[in-house]
C-alpha cells in the first residue's frame, strides 16, 4: 500500500475533513503524509480540535491505515480517491466533496452508460410511488442510462430493483460502511447490483454503523452524482428533500412526481414542484429528454390490445381499469356486467401477464 | 349391599362408576371415598336433604365407595346414584342395579341440568341399560338412538317410578326439526358489495376450504365471516350428535338447529382455551367449532405457539388433549377463517385514509401473516373497503341470498359425496394429493397454463395442489366433471400470494 493512500484513508475517517481541506494543505506545499508526520502542533495550527488530533495520534499508533486497507481487500473493496482520474467529476459540485469512496462492483460507471438520474424517495411510500419508482428505473436501464439512489426500503430500492431488471447500471450510496448490509432485507439486491455490473459506494470507513445524522450527509453524495434528480415521493421531511435541496444547490435539475395532495407523504415532492421543479408526468418523456436517440415507448402502450393471450373479457376490463383507475372487484363486475368469479379468474390472467397490478386490498388498477 | 351405576366424565366420554353404599349401626357419619372431588364430596349435604324432604332419615355409620377406586370422579351429576343407592340400602325401593342413574340434587329433591348428558345416553346405549336423568336434559338425550331413557323431574316421582307405583314416560326419540333452516345472524343478503369474499366464501363452504381475509378495518370481514355459517349445510342427525356431545360436555346449553356451530376466538385465548386441556381435559373452541366455523380475527395478533398448537387438529381433525390426569380426544374438523388487517394500523392501500406505518412496521407485520396456519389456507381473499359513494352504489344493487347460496354449496358437496365417496372422503379439502390429481384429467392446454402459472408465481407443490383443490371445487359449483381454463384462472386468483402490495 503506497503510504498517500494511507494517508488519505486515515483522514478521511475524520467526519468533517473533505477533500478541498487536502488541496488547500497541498497549496501551502504541505502533502497529506508530511501533513500526518507533523504532529500535534501543526494539525492544531490547520485546525484540528484535541479530539481530532488524539483520535489522529492514537491511529497512527496502531496503524489503523493498514488495517483498513487489508479489511478492505479481504471482501473486494475498492477505494478511488479525490487525485484519482476517475473520480467522479460531479463531486467537485459539492462544496465538500469526499476524500475518497470505498466501492464495490464497478466504478465508476462502464464508458457507454449514459447519464446517471438520481432516484429518490421516502422508504414508506404508497404502493403508486413504489410502480413508478420501478417503472422509471426499469426505462432508465432499458435506455442505458444509470440510476443513483441510497438502496433504503421503498423508492430507493423499487428504482435500483427496475434499473436491474432491465439491465442497466445502478449505484447505491450508503450511508454506513460499504461492507454493512443495511436494511438486511435488501441484501439480495445489493448482491445482485454488484453481480450484475452495478456498485455500491460510501465514504465511510469499512464497518460505520448507521446513523441517523451521516444518511443526509450520504445525500450530498447521491447529488454530486446525478446530472439529474426525480423525487418519486418524499413527506415534508425527508432524506430525499435534502438531497433535491443540495442537488438544487450544486445546479442539478430537480424533478418531482406529483402525487395526491391529501396525502402527507407527497407532501415534500408536490411542494418542490410548488417551487418550481420540473414535474415528472411521462416516464417515456423524460427519459426521451435524456437518450433521445432510443426509440420511444410508450407508457400505454397500445399495442398490448393484440396481445394473443387476452381473452376479450380481459381486454373489457383492462380498459376499464384504464378508464377508472383504483378499483375494487365489485366495481370491475359492474362496471363490465360480469360475476365477481369471472373477474377474479380475468384479473389473475391479467397480472400474470404484467397488465394489471394490485395496488391495495382488493383494489386493481392497469399496470404503468 | 346395593351397587348403583353412575358415571363421571374424563374429557367428552363418560365412564361407568358403581356406587357402593354400605350402612352399619353407630353414630351417624358419612364418608366418601373412591377419588371424589370437591363437587362429588359435597353431595353427602344435597342427598341428606334430599331424602330428608321425602322422610327417608339416615342413621349409622355410612360408607360409599365410587368404582372404580383409582379413576377421579368430578361433578354434581353423582348425586342422584348416591340418593338411589342410599334408598335402596334403607329399603325404601327395591334394588336397581342394571340402570345409569345422572343428576343433581336441590335440597328439596328436585333434579338439576348436569353436563355431560349426551354422553351419559351414549354410555347407557352402549351398556344396554336404562337412563334416568333430570328432565331438563331430557331434550339433549333425545338425539341418541336406541336408549330407553326417562326424564326425572324429582327424587320422589323417581322412587314412585321405581316401586312400580306410577311409572314415568319414557322419553321419545325426537327428530331435528327437518330442513327448517334458521336465520342466521348475518344474510349474505345485508353484506354490500364484496363479490369476490363472497364467491370465495361459497367456494370455501363447498368444498371446505379454509379462508384467509385480508382487508382495512370496517370493510366487512368479521359480518361475512358470520355470514359464512349460513351457506353451510345444515347438521346432519349424527353430526349434531357429535356437535352436542361437545358442548353438553361444557353444560352449554342445548339447541337443536342444525346450524352449524360458529366460534370466534379472540387472539388474547391461551392454548388451553383454544385446543382444550385444563385438570377437567375439557375441549377447546376448536372442538366447539367441530362440523362448523372457527374464526380467528386479527390473526397476526395470536401468538405463534397457539397458531402451532392448531396446526396437527387442522390437518387431522381431531385433537388429543393429554395432561397428568389423563388423556382424552376430541373432533376438532372446522372450516377456519382467518382475518387480518393489511397492515398493523389498517389502512395500508387505502384510497381515502393513508397508512401511518413505518417501512419495517410493514414488514415485521406482513412477516407475521406467513406461518404455519397459513400453509394450511386454501383461499386468499382481499375483502377492500367500500368508499361512502361506492357503498351508495351497492345499496339498490340486487344481491343473492344465503339460501340460495346455499343450494348451490349443498349440489356440490352432493357431487363431492358421490365421487369420493367410495374412498372414503367427503369434500375435496379432504382427498389426497394423490387421488385428486389422478381424478383431475388435464388436457394440454390446462397443463401448459399450470406450468406457466407455476413459473410466473413461483407456486410451491403444496400451492399447485391448494389450487388443484380450488379449481375441482369451482368445477363442483359448476356441475361440471371436466375443468376448463377460466376456473384455473379464477382459483389462481385466490393462491397465497394474491395480495402482493403486502411484499412492500
Amino acid at each position: 500500500m503506497d503510504e498517500r493512500l494511507a494517508s488519505l484513508l486515515l483522514l478521511n475517517a475524520i467526519p468533517s475533513l473533505d477533500a478541498r481541506y487536502i488541496q488547500e494543505l497541498q497549496e501551502d506545499g504541505i502533502s497529506p503524509e508530511e501533513f500526518l508526520a507533523g504532529g500535534e502542533a501543526l494539525w492544531k495550527e490547520r485546525g484540528f480540535t484535541p479530539r481530532a488530533a488524539e483520535f489522529l495520534r492514537e491511529c497512527l499508533t496502531f496503524e489503523w491505515s493498514l488495517m483498513e486497507y487489508e479489511s478492505c481487500s479481504a471482501v473486494g473493496v475498492s477505494v478511488i480517491t479525490f487525485e484519482d482520474p476517475a473520480y467522479p467529476p460531479g463531486l467537485w459540485d459539492l462544496p465538500d466533496p469526499p476524500v475518497l469512496l470505498y466501492y464495490r462492483g464497478t466504478f465508476p460507471p462502464p464508458r457507454e452508460t449514459g447519464e446517471l438520474i438520481g432516484v429518490v424517495g421516502t422508504r414508506r411510500c404508497t404502493v403508486y410511488a413504489r410502480e413508478v419508482a420501478a417503472a422509471l428505473g426499469r426505462t432508465l436501464g432499458e435506455s442505458l442510462c444509470g440510476v443513483v439512489s441510497g438502496g433504503a426500503l421503498g423508492v430507493d430500492g423499487a428504482a435500483h430493483g427496475g434499473c436491474l431488471e432491465a439491465g442497466g447500471y445502478s449505484v447505491a450510496v450508503f450511508g454506513t460502511g460499504v461492507d454493512m448490509v443495511f436494511p438486511l432485507e435488501h441484501k439480495d439486491l445489493f448482491n445482485n447490483l454488484v453481480e450484475k455490473g452495478g456498485a455500491l459506494l460510501s465514504e465511510y470507513p469499512m464497518g460505520t454503523m448507521g446513523k441517523a445524522w451521516r444518511f443526509p450527509r450520504r445525500n450530498r453524495i447521491i447529488a454530486g452524482l446525478s446530472q439529474k434528480i426525480v423525487v418519486v415521493e418524499a413527506p415534508a421531511r425527508s432524506g430525499a428533500i435534502i438531497t433535491a435541496r443540495l442537488g438544487g444547490e450544486i445546479g442539478r435539475e430537480i424533478w418531482a412526481v406529483p402525487g395526491r395532495i391529501d396525502e402527507k407523504v407527497c407532501a415534500g415532492s408536490n411542494a418542490l414542484l410548488a417551487e418550481g421543479g420540473f414535474p415528472l408526468v411521462s416516464i417515456s418523456d423524460f427519459v426521451e429528454l435524456l437518450a433521445p436517440s432510443r426509440e420511444q415507448k410508450l407508457l400505454f402502450s397500445e399495442e398490448s390490445q393484440e396481445n394473443p393471450l387476452l381473452s376479450l373479457e380481459g381486454e373489457k376490463i383492462l380498459s376499464y381499469l384504464r378508464r377508472e383507475g383504483n378499483r375494487t372487484v365489485d366495481n370491475i363486475a359492474q362496471g363490465v356486467t360480469m360475476s365477481a368469479a369471472s373477474v377474479t379468474g380475468e384479473l389473475a390472467l391479467l397480472e400474470s401477464l404484467g397488465m394489471v397490478r394490485s395496488s391495495g386490498p382488493g383494489r386493481w388498477r392497469a399496470a404503468l | 349391599m346395593s351397587a348403583v351405576w353412575g358415571m363421571t366424565l374424563r374429557g367428552a366420554e363418560a365412564l361407568r362408576v358403581e356406587v357402593e353404599v354400605e350402612m352399619t349401626g353407630g353414630l351417624f357419619v358419612m364418608t366418601l371415598v373412591g377419588l371424589p372431588d370437591v363437587a362429588v364430596r359435597e353431595a353427602r349435604e344435597r342427598v341428606r336433604a334430599a331424602l330428608r324432604s321425602l322422610d327417608i332419615p339416615l342413621r349409622g355409620r355410612i360408607a360409599i365407595n365410587l368404582a372404580p377406586a383409582d379413576i377421579p370422579k368430578e361433578g354434581a351429576l353423582l348425586d342422584l346414584p348416591i340418593a338411589v343407592g342410599l334408598a335402596v340400602q334403607g329399603e325404601v325401593i327395591p334394588p336397581c342395579g342394571g340402570a345409569l342413574f345422572l343428576g343433581e340434587l336441590a335440597l328439596d329433591g328436585r333434579l338439576r341440568r348436569v353436563r355431560g348428558a349426551v354422553s351419559g345416553a351414549i354410555l347407557a346405549r352402549d351398556l344396554g341399560v336404562p337412563l334416568y336423568l333430570p328432565r331438563e336434559n331430557a331434550p339433549e338425550v333425545s338425539l341418541v338412538d336406541g336408549v330407553e331413557a326417562y326424564g326425572v323431574p324429582d327424587l320422589a316421582s323417581l322412587f314412585r317410578h321405581l316401586r312400580g307405583e306410577e311409572p314415568l314416560p319414557s322419553l321419545e326419540r325426537s327428530d331435528p326439526p327437518e330442513q327448517i333452516y334458521p336465520v342466521p345472524e348475518v344474510d349474505f343478503q345485508e353484506v354490500k358489495g364484496q363479490g369476490q369474499a363472497k364467491r370465495a366464501m361459497e367456494i370455501a363452504a363447498a368444498g371446505h376450504h379454509n379462508l384467509f381475509m385480508v382487508g382495512a378495518p370496517g370493510s366487512g370481514k368479521s359480518m361475512l365471516a358470520k355470514a359464512l355459517r349460513g351457506i353451510l349445510p345444515p347438521l346432519s342427525r349424527e353430526e349434531l350428535l357429535e356437535v352436542h356431545r361437545i358442548r353438553s360436555t361444557l353444560g352449554l346449553p342445548f339447541d337443536v338447529s342444525p346450524l352449524p356451530p360458529f366460534r370466534c376466538v379472540h387472539h388474547t385465548a391461551t392454548t388451553p382455551a383454544v385446543c382444550g386441556g385444563g385438570s377437567r381435559l375439557q375441549p377447546g373452541e376448536i372442538s366447539l367449532a367441530h362440523r362448523g366455523v372457527l374464526f380467528l380475527d386479527e390473526m397476526p395478533e395470536f401468538r405463534r405457539e397457539l397458531l402451532e398448537a392448531m396446526r396437527q387438529p387442522l390437518e387431522d381433525g381431531c385433537i388429543a388433549v393429554n395432561r397428568a390426569s389423563g388423556s382424552v380426544i376430541y373432533p376438532s374438523r372446522v372450516l377456519l377463517v382467518c382475518a387480518a388487517n393489511p397492515c398493523a394500523c389498517g389502512y395500508y392501500g387505502d384510497p381515502k385514509v393513508s397508512c401511518r406505518c413505518s417501512a419495517t412496521e410493514r414488514r415485521r407485520y406482513a412477516k407475521r401473516l406467513s406461518g404455519p396456519i397459513l400453509d394450511r389456507v386454501d383461499l386468499h381473499v382481499a375483502v377492500p373497503r367500500l368508499t361512502p359513494e361506492e357503498l351508495l352504489s351497492e345499496e339498490d344493487s340486487s344481491r343473492e341470498s344465503s339460501a340460495a347460496i346455499r343450494e348451490r354449496v349443498l349440489a356440490a358437496r352432493e357431487r363431492q359425496r358421490s365421487r369420493w365417496g367410495s374412498f372414503g372422503y367427503s369434500c375435496n379439502a379432504e382427498v389426497p394429493e394423490k387421488l385428486l390429481r389422478k381424478s383431475m384429467q388435464l388436457g394440454p392446454k390446462e397443463k401448459a397454463f399450470l406450468r406457466e402459472a407455476a413459473r410466473k408465481h413461483m407456486l410451491t407443490g403444496r400451492g399447485m395442489t391448494r389450487l388443484l383443490r380450488v379449481v375441482r371445487t369451482i368445477g363442483d359449483l359448476a356441475g361440471r366433471e371436466e375443468l376448463a381454463l377460466p376456473m384455473f384462472a379464477e382459483a389462481l386468483g385466490y393462491r397465497k400470494d394474491g395480495n402482493p402490495w403486502m411484499n412492500a
